[in-house]
């Protein structure tokens, strides 16, 4: 197995405890650890789906796998948006075009990548050590447009809330936001925007910065400093 | 689109200091200072559908009417709300609430207690104290209790609790912290929370919260006596200075008996005594001993028991049950 895939398992074990451990903390009164949930999970989802054409299986499977990366990555970022408006108290309300927004983003990337994959991803290059997909230029570019203004939305909500809030949340939403920060730029470099270079060698360093804001928040929830039997 | 927001009643008794980032001080003194009061905290009208109630004012010390007339709004009200949110002077706070937590017993809503860290507008006296919780907690902290608290209120809690800093409390538990922490001023006496801020609030799991029938009293007595002895030191009292309290609450300096004198000079008075230490285990005469609990709900269980007497079993009886779960690790 090569040194991508272990990185990539990693990551992929990583995401899916984190998202265990917060399912288990309750998701019913909790829209905080509703949305963090969703974010592990499809963090887990797209690393599985990166890991997929380094095994070498069909053809067809790599190139759904590579289409699929698409909308999980998607996912994952319009949750974390959620999840941002929703931590640590949802302090805005987000308007109806906002709304609109977010639902046709995931929905015309899911019916897109998934329902019309053969089309998104028309070729792949296999070769020993790395599968290269090709994507249709158009759409990965308005993917890629989309993607990014939902990564600088999360960004400038996260800063807002951080400037107005005090106490306790505000050193919390400090570490959230360098852990945003570090994660969307490597994540958008290393993932989305090498693919116009067909440059595959730094996949994983996508889902390794996910890992940031993973260990942020078990810090929050395991930190020892309050010892309260709560 | 109409709000699916919970209705949440927030009844304002001082404890009310918000200091904003320019140093602007807000309070509410009178009815007329809650919008603008309110105006510093928008997130409070997202977060639920609030309806304010005005107590007392800013610079009020809380009296037992004020406690009565509490516990009369939340119960009127209780049909139209899904939680109650009190603000109270941070000294009087686990008062108030161990006293809720004796006249509203089992009740179906969940009530939560919060505040900020300074009460009263005699900001001239408190400056350097102002100035450490602006440099490090941006404010008095009311902001987010408040907030906590909010979303804590629609949620099922055994009973009556504090939201302060990163604990929520049992309310007849609290007792100040110990330490120069202002963000967490209360602590609970047996180290039991119901709940925590880590990464948004976690509530403990397995709370009871399947009630038994509500008991709802609306009078608590007045006409106590609380004395702080110390030993060897004598009270400087005679039996008629006692004949015009109903009854007589100690609290004794450590886990010891009574001086001879002292305690007939109680048992002569005719009153109801407690003795009172946080550990006592040493019986004096035939006065009633009280441990295992915080002092603020040792008073306040005396004062619903006397003012409640012709309802409730002997008082010595009522005194020794586990009436809202006041004793250590219930």
């Amino acid at each position: 197995m090569n040194t991508q895939n272990i990185w990539l398992l990693i990551a992929a074990a990583v995401n899916l405890l984190m998202c265990l451990i917060i399912l288990s903390r309750g998701v019913k009164n909790s829209k905080i650890n509703l949305y963090f949930s969703l974010v592990a999970f499809f963090t887990f989802l797209w690393t599985c789906v990166l890991i997929i054409p380094n095994l070498g299986v069909s053809y067809e499977l790599i190139r759904f796998s590579e289409a699929l990366s698409c909308p999980t990555g998607l996912l994952i970022i319009v949750c974390l948006y959620m999840f941002i408006l929703n931590f640590p108290y949802k302090s805005f309300d987000i308007s109806k075009r906002t709304k609109i927004f977010l639902a046709s983003s995931v929905l015309w990337t899911i019916v897109f990548y998934l329902f019309f994959y053969q089309f998104s991803v028309p070729n792949i290059e296999i070769a020993p050590d790395h599968v290269i997909a090709s994507f249709e230029w158009y759409s990965y570019t308005l993917f890629t447009l989309n993607f990014l203004i939902l990564v600088f939305m999360s960004i400038v909500l996260l800063v807002k809330k951080y400037r107005t809030t005090d106490g306790i949340y505000k050193s919390q939403l400090k570490f959230i936001l360098a852990a945003v920060i570090i994660g969307a730029l490597v994540s958008s470099y290393a993932n989305l925007l090498l693919v116009y270079a067909y440059d595959v060698r730094y996949t994983h360093l996508g889902p390794l910065s996910t890992l940031l804001i993973n260990f942020v928040v078990f810090y929050f929830i395991f930190s020892p400093k309050e010892k309260t039997n709560a | 689109m109409p709000k699916n927001n919970k209705k949440i009643y927030l009844l304002l008794a001082g404890g009310t200091v918000l200091i904003d980032k320019q140093g602007h001080f807000y309070s509410v003194q009178k009815k007329e200072d809650i919008a603008l009061w309110l105006a510093q905290m928008p997130e409070l009208n997202i977060l639920a559908d609030m309806e304010t109630v005005l107590l007392a004012g800013e610079d009020d010390v809380l009296q037992f009417s004020h406690w009565e007339n509490m516990a009369r709004i939340i119960k009127v009200k209780a049909g139209q709300a899904d939680g109650f949110v009190i603000v109270a002077p941070v000294e009087q706070l686990a008062q108030t609430g161990a006293i809720l937590g004796f006249l509203l017993q089992n009740f179906s809503k969940t009530i939560i207690l919060t505040g900020a860290s300074i009460s009263g507008t005699d900001y001239n006296q408190k400056k350097a104290l102002i100035k450490e919780l602006r440099d490090k907690h941006s404010g008095s902290g009311l902001k987010s209790n408040l907030i906590n608290a909010i979303q804590v209120a629609s949620q099922t809690l055994p009973g009556p609790a504090i939201m302060f800093g990163t604990r929520l409390i049992p309310a007849v538990k609290a007792i100040p912290a110990n330490s120069n922490d202002r963000a967490n001023m209360f602590v609970s006496q047996d180290n039991n929370y119901w709940g925590r801020v880590d990464f948004g609030i976690s509530i403990k799991s397995g709370l009871q919260t399947s009630k038994p029938r509500e008991n709802i009293y609306d009078k608590i007595s007045a006409k106590i006596l609380t004395l702080q002895d110390v030993r060897g030191v004598d009270w400087n009292l005679d039996k008629n200075d006692l004949l015009k309290y109903e009854a007589i609450i100690v609290k004794l300096a450590g886990n010891y008996q009574l001086e001879k004198e002292k305690q007939l000079l109680l048992e002569k008075s005719g009153r109801s005594v407690i003795l009172y230490h946080r550990e006592l285990s040493v019986g004096s005469g035939s006065l009633v001993c009280l441990a295992d609990c915080t002092w603020e709900t040792a008073v306040a269980k005396t004062l619903w028991a006397v003012a409640n007497r012709k309802k409730l079993p002997a008082f010595e009886k009522v005194m020794k049950q586990n009436i809202a779960g006041e004793f250590n690790n219930t």
